[in-house]
């Protein structure tokens, strides 16, 4: 006997749910900046929910709430305690329950993103909580990172290096970045941002807009 | 052990478990857990107390999960004459909840309880109702007692999951504790219905969407096929190893001390779960307590789960709580359980209680003494003493308070974390508690009589005054209700638990 579908405990296919997009990368590369933008861009033609991970408070559910992007019922806060990492990829109940309730209160929804806790560059979502993920690279880090790979580095659906503004300032090379990331990426997608100075993050919007249109596609 | 409690246990169950401190952060906040001794006197305390809750909560949700009485409507459950909260205790919260009272209901009598509620008067344990609104808002379970909204007037009470996890709300004085116990217990749940679908298990998410973690778990280790004990057992480890190792975390303290002192406590774990283990030995509750003992050992119908019995065995104590007549079996067959007899159920486990610990629960006239003289009808549940000896600073309650802004640093939360010994008994217990977002002044009666329902262990007292003055207090499920499973599906685990 499977799950009641008379609940909000869904099956985990992804029948007739939203696309859940796994936001993750290290602290301060501008997740939940780019989570804004992507409400901005993305709230006038699709049904969206945010869930956001902090560990102790809920400081980036209050930054999206202050940004005014989203109808703030639909910003929902998780607290992981001591391991961000492990709430979107070991343990992800309270993920998934967080998710599954946006839905079950405003569906249906056509995209959740899940935002993770600021995190390192072994960071990665399950495949059980995200169906496609962006990491989130900066350019501070320096222009060696994507070259050290990780999981997220190399595996995520779209690699995202942020505040491209700040790469004369600190000695990275765009170049370079872009020629390592492509090196371990098999391919997929590296978008080049600075969210600060273009809000409106079209490239990466329409790259989301496509996983929604497939995910529809395939689900729907 | 059925193997599915391993998995039941494991920190790497993903059930969201990790981000809950079992209580312990905020120990750690204010300064009370600093060190190795300090936690390992919380750890005992905790599982003494919320441990020994959950442990039966847990046996009793495993067992009503196999029992045929789920949702079944018992209309000849007494209710007290006028549907009024007994003489001596403070308005219901029903009535809070329904508006019909002032928000701030006044203690009729002066310190009701404390040994002077009569008990003849009224039926025992109040009315049949479960009590609305500490967490939840859904129809009562019970009814009979609220008039005028249609339900009988007769009184009665359904058996259902929504009563058996009242008993755990009335038992959790902190609301903070109740939100996190629940979305724990909603976490669980959500994961145990994908690894054993089970029809009990999809009855009890509709029932109660957000069960309290023991209450889920108990179903979900029968929906795995383990035992009321395995199920009791689960939930005294987990009341004390998310704790320590959230320790480890905020304190940075040696981890392998750490488990040195989980060690040192797995006696402890046994005998808590020692009679649960005997008296429900096989799964899916067949093992039904039979009068004549046929292959199972009935040495542990008393004291289920009864922490003192760990530190101060006391029968005669046990003795007085129990009317003469009751179902209950003599304390002498129920605290020397021979070693022969324990083999024969499970091999496996019945290495598991040891002749050091058996002669444990010999007698104790000391102890015993020491309850006469405290003037209690009953031991006093969790046992104050040990309350004091263990320098309990966690209160009663599977709730384990979430990271700071979820649970801790809400009002709730430290409210109901006290620093002190007195805790678990006194009427700060109860006045912690809130009924939709009103609180529920102190109500003194069960705090007084040692039958503090927040504790978890005394609010079912074999003593009427004692049962009226807690659990109608606090507008708690019926006892009478409980009490009919007790006898008619072996949840006497429950009842006697808590006497």
């Amino acid at each position: 006997m499977g799950a009641n579908h008379d609940d909000h405990h869904h099956a985990p296919d992804g029948h007739g749910r939203a696309l859940r997009l796994g936001v993750g990368g290290p602290v301060g590369s501008g997740k939940t900046a780019l989570v804004a933008a992507l409400c901005r861009a993305l709230g006038p033609s699709l049904q969206l929910g945010v869930v956001t991970n902090d560990i102790y408070t809920t400081e980036d559910a209050d930054f999206l709430r202050r940004a005014g992007v989203l109808d703030e019922e639909r910003i929902a806060a998780v607290e992981t305690g001591c391991c961000p990492h492990t709430a979107i990829r070991d343990d992800i109940a309270a993920n998934l329950d967080a998710v599954e309730t946006l839905e079950h209160r405003f569906g249906p929804l056509d995209l959740v993103i899940v935002e993770s806790g600021g995190d390192n560059l072994t960071a990665t979502f399950s495949r059980g909580l995200a169906d496609r993920q962006i990491f989130v690279l900066d350019v501070s880090g320096g222009d060696k990172v994507p070259r050290k790979g990780g999981p997220g580095v190399t595996a995520a659906d779209l690699l995202v290096v942020n505040k491209t503004d700040l790469a004369p300032m600190v000695g990275a090379d765009l170049g370079v970045m872009d020629r390592d990331a492509a090196a371990v990426r098999g391919g997929r997608p590296v978008l080049f941002t600075s969210v600060r100075q273009e809000p409106a993050v079209a490239e990466v919007a329409a790259w989301v807009t496509d996983q929604v249109k497939s995910w529809r596609h395939e689900y729907a | 052990m059925h193997p599915a409690i391993l998995l039941l246990t494991d920190s790497r169950l993903p059930a969201g478990g990790h981000a809950h401190s079992g209580g312990v952060e905020q120990a750690v906040a204010l300064g009370l857990v600093h060190d190795l001794p300090s936690l390992s006197s919380f750890l005992r305390g905790r599982l003494h107390t919320a441990g020994a809750l959950a442990a039966t909560l847990a046996t009793a949700a495993c067992t009503f999960a196999a029992s045929p009485v789920r949702g079944e409507f018992r209309p000849d459950v007494p209710r007290p004459p006028d549907g009024s909260p007994p003489a001596g205790c403070p308005s219901h919260p029903r009535d809070l909840v329904r508006g019909e009272a002032s928000p701030h209901p006044t203690v009729s009598g002066p310190s009701p309880v404390r040994g002077e509620v009569p008990s003849g008067g009224s039926p025992r344990s109040g009315d049949g109702t479960v009590r609305k609104g500490l967490s939840r808002a859904s129809p009562c379970s019970a009814s009979g007692t609220v008039r005028g909204d249609g339900v009988s007037p007769v009184g009665g009470v359904r058996f259902s999951w929504e009563l058996l996890d009242a008993e755990a709300d009335a038992r959790t004085a902190s609301p903070a504790q109740r939100e996190a116990a629940r979305l724990q217990g909603r976490l669980l749940l959500r994961v145990a219905r994908r690894l054993w679908p089970s029809p009990v298990l999809d009855e009890l998410a509709r029932e109660v969407p957000s069960p309290h973690h023991p209450i889920a778990l108990g179903a979900a280790a029968h929906a795995a096929g383990a035992t009321p004990g395995d199920a009791a057992l689960a939930a005294a480890y987990h009341a004390i190893t998310g704790p320590a190792t959230a320790a480890v975390r905020l304190l940075g303290l040696d981890p392998v001390a750490v488990h040195g002192i989980l060690a040192d406590l797995t006696p402890d774990l046994t005998a808590l779960t020692e009679p649960a283990r005997t008296k429900f030995p096989k799964p899916n509750g067949t093992t039904h307590p039979k009068p004549s003992g046929t292959k199972a050992p009935e040495p542990t119908d008393t004291g289920l789960l009864r922490p003192h019995d760990i530190a101060q065995p006391e029968p005669g104590a046990t003795e007085i709580s129990e009317p003469a007549g009751s179902r209950l079996p003599q304390p002498q067959e129920t605290t020397q359980p021979e070693p022969a007899a324990m083999e024969t159920p499970e091999p496996a486990d019945a290495k598991l209680p040891k002749p050091n610990e058996i002669a444990r629960h010999k007698p104790d006239a000391a102890g015993a003494l020491q309850q006469a003289e405290a003037g209690l009808p009953e031991p006093r549940g969790i046992g104050t003493t040990q309350l004091s000896e263990a320098g309990l600073h966690e209160r009663g309650g599977i709730g384990t308070p979430e990271p700071p802004e979820a649970g801790l640093h809400e009002p709730g939360g430290i409210g109901t974390f006290l620093p002190s010994t007195a805790g678990l008994h006194e009427p700060g217990g109860f006045g912690a508690a809130e009924v939709d977002g009103v609180g529920v002044p102190e109500v003194d009666g069960c705090a007084a009589r040692g039958g503090c329902g927040c504790s978890g262990l005394a609010g079912y007292s074999a003593d009427p005054g004692v049962e009226e003055g807690g659990w109608a207090a606090l507008g708690a499920p019926s006892a009478p209700g409980l009490d009919l499973l007790a006898e008619r599906h072996a949840h006497a685990t429950v009842r006697l638990f808590v006497s």
